[in-house]
């Protein structure tokens, strides 16, 4: 499998060298891994800055920084609670060039900046973490006239935090932040 | 090593007593309620507390008081009902819920029962009035009221030496007594009299006939007494003795009274009115050597508690002994129960049954050679069926020669009691006043989590209504051992309690007293939470 995708790599590169570089504004909607993230937050929006660079032929290295913000109850008490995360990604993709279009697939090393504000005296009311996780994106750019793109995304990140604290509360060890996002971006290449 | 065992039980003998008085509900210290040289001191609270006491005055009349509900309530000036230069004693009381009360006493100097009422509009008891005809002596009077009536009851005995029981009722409405009248054969005594608040008036006594029986006379509201309607309660194959009546508020007496079944021994017998006649007795206790003092209280629901003092074959210390019918459960009492110390000489014993059937007794305890008697109390808590708390509280001090006990308990759930301290001509009454405060109701002791991101804060939570009899301010909420507080709610919604931060798998026991808005304390009732 990894020789097909390496053989699919070589002979796409010539293709696609353009050495461009892209910035496209994401948009799109988180789904937590996690039932518990789902059951006091929920998913919603997340949105952020993506800018890539076409350093070889078909690939591309790509930053970008989502953040999401969501406010929620406690299962119980129904005691406001809010979470903001940002997953700031550096990775790269493969992109695979077809008649006005590009279909690809990256990895990204992300790094997650979790803040929690919980409006309850009986656990840890602000929580800040901060760590790194993983991504994975695959995706579909449109290319539109005068150099501009319209892309749809998947992608899926990962990252566990523990949550011990010196209250007397039942923590989790570890538990899963990241989850499912499907969106859309539009960009422009330069 | 003796000495060190001397010490040891002293104090622990003053820990006991120091828990005792902090744990009372009753007012402490008591009221002195009057100067020296009184005696026969009786009292009656109705159903929103309001007490009234009357005893013999030191210069030998009759007085009277008034104390108002709540635990901040003070006995009002005494006022004297009896003429003066007569001899009198004996007064009974009665208190109806809007606060009328009536005073009946024995006026040995004229051989006359006289009463005085004192209505609620004006807090002005009336001269006093003979209620009783001609006779060479009157006793053992008795008296029971309801918002309309009063009804007095005694032994009359002419100058052939026939004993009746003499009756005359009182018509609030009016404020005029009836003319007297005789419900009994010759050869009576001993009479009680309930008076239901739908005006339905039972009286019972003691007759000779070939054996000692016990005899009840039940007027219906608006009626005249009938000696058709004298039914005979006990068996005429022995004595009988010690009768006590109450009633329900569908007009319903219960009645109880000792039984000497085999010529030696005696049993505790009761009976319920079925509506058209009395039930088959049944035995409320088990064999008794001797019986001093049998006491029955009956709510509007017909609850009753039956006190009573005895002795047994294997027991020669009097001890109280109690028994109690539950409404709806026909003539079935519970199975007696030893209220008393077991160790303890006792005597005395007065009841009292509020509107719940709770019940509170009280009795006088002999604690050494007689000249450290202790009046104590104990409640019995009727949804439970059990005593709570489940020690004996003591009502006056200890160290004094306390004596003599009366007990007035209001549907209303607040009581008073008063009783003799001293000897001598130094006696004088003391008081103590409970002021009830029920448990919430349908409490829930449950363990809950509140659950965050990543943390869930266990927390057990309680939850309940207040009772409909209550008016509740706080709760305070204490851990099992009852001493550590934990914290003092506010009671306008019910009982709502949270303790945060638990641990799992740990399931707290946590104890509630109420706090009511007439200073009155419940107490503590126990609530372990479960998942």
């Amino acid at each position: 499998m990894k020789k097909w995708l390496f053989l699919l790599f070589l002979a796409a590169a010539p293709l696609c060298a353009s050495n461009e570089v892209r910035v496209q504004g994401k948009v799109g909607f988180f789904y937590p891994a996690s039932k518990e993230f789902q059951d006091v937050y929920g998913g919603g929006l997340i949105y952020g800055p993506e800018i890539s660079w076409r350093f070889m032929p078909c690939l591309d290295l790509f930053a970008d920084a989502m953040y999401f913000q969501k406010g929620g109850k406690s299962l119980g008490l129904k005691k406001h609670t809010r979470i903001k995360m940002l997953p700031a990604s550096l990775g790269i993709k493969l992109a695979v060039p077809l008649p006005s279009l590009e279909v690809y697939f990256g990895a990204a090393l992300k790094y997650f900046s979790l803040k929690i504000h919980n409006s309850s005296p009986y656990v840890s009311r602000s929580i800040s973490k901060d760590g790194f996780g993983w991504g994975i994106t695959s995706g579909v750019s449109v290319l539109l006239p005068k150099n501009f793109f319209f892309d749809i995304f998947l992608e899926y990140m990962s990252k566990k935090f523990n949550f011990h604290c010196n209250k007397q509360v039942i923590s989790n060890d570890s538990i899963q932040v990241g989850g499912g996002i499907i969106g859309g971006s539009i960009g422009y290449r330069f | 090593m003796k000495t060190c065992a001397l010490k040891c039980s002293l104090l622990l003998f003053l820990l006991m007593v120091c828990f005792r008085l902090e744990a009372s509900p009753w007012t402490s210290p008591p009221d002195t309620l009057t100067g020296t040289g009184v005696s026969k001191t009786t009292v009656a609270t109705n159903a929103t507390g309001v007490s009234v006491a009357a005893w013999v005055d030191s210069d030998g009349r009759i007085s009277t008081s008034i104390r108002p509900a709540g635990v901040n309530g003070s006995w009002g000036s005494a006022s004297q009902v009896s003429t003066s230069g007569k001899t009198v004693t004996g007064p009974v009381v009665a208190i109806n819920d809007n606060g009328d009360a009536i005073v009946i006493w024995e006026n040995s100097t004229d051989v006359t029962i006289e009463a005085s009422f004192r209505p609620v509009g004006t807090g002005v008891w009336s001269s006093a009035t003979v209620i009783s005809s001609a006779s060479s002596k009157v006793d053992t009077q008795k008296v029971a009221m309801n918002n309309s009536l009063a009804v007095g009851v005694w032994r009359h005995e002419n100058g052939g030496g026939d004993k009746k029981i003499e009756t005359n009722t009182f018509n609030i409405s009016t404020q005029s007594w009836g003319t007297e009248e005789f419900l009994s054969d010759a050869g009576a005594g001993s009479p009680d009299v309930t008076v239901g608040s739908d005006s339905t008036t039972a009286v019972i006594w003691r007759v000779q006939r070939t054996k000692l029986e016990i005899e009840a006379n039940i007027r219906e509201p608006g009626e005249s007494w009938s000696s058709a309607s004298i039914m005979q309660l006990s068996a005429e194959s022995q004595d009988a003795a010690n009768p006590a009546i109450g009633i329900n508020a569908l007009g319903s007496p219960v009645a109880i009274w000792s039984y000497q079944f085999d010529g030696t021994n005696y049993v505790i017998q009761g009976a319920c009115w079925t509506g058209s006649s009395w039930s088959t007795p049944v035995n409320l206790s088990g064999t008794l050597a001797s019986v001093s003092k049998v006491r029955l209280a009956v709510n509007g629901n017909g609850d009753a508690a039956a006190v009573w003092s005895a002795t047994t074959a294997s027991q020669p210390l009097h001890l109280i002994y109690a028994a109690f019918l539950k409404s709806l459960s026909g003539n079935s009492w519970t199975a007696e129960t030893v209220v008393s110390r077991s160790t303890i000489e006792t005597e005395k014993p007065e009841v009292g049954v509020d509107a719940l059937g709770n019940a509170i007794v009280i009795w006088n305890e002999i604690v050494a050679n007689g000249t450290n008697e202790i009046i104590q109390s104990r409640f019995y808590l009727h949804s439970g069926s059990t005593w709570a708390p489940s020690e004996i509280v003591a009502v006056s001090a200890s160290g004094q020669k306390g004596g003599e006990p009366a007990l007035g308990v209001g549907s209303g759930g607040s009581a008073t009691a008063v009783w003799e301290v001293g000897s001598g001509g130094a006696k004088f009454e003391e008081a103590a006043y409970f002021a009830v405060a029920y448990p919430p109701i349908n409490v829930t002791a449950k363990r809950n989590s509140d659950r965050f991101f990543g943390q869930k804060d266990l927390y057990n939570k309680l939850r309940g209504n207040n009772h409909p009899s209550n008016s509740p301010v706080t709760y305070t909420v204490y851990r099992a051992d009852g001493t550590t507080q934990v914290e003092t709610v506010g009671a306008s919604k019910g009982l709502k309690f949270e303790e945060h931060n638990r641990r799992k798998g740990i399931f707290e026991t946590y104890q509630v007293v109420t706090n009511n808005s007439n200073g009155g304390q419940s107490f503590p009732y126990s609530y372990t939470v479960t998942k």
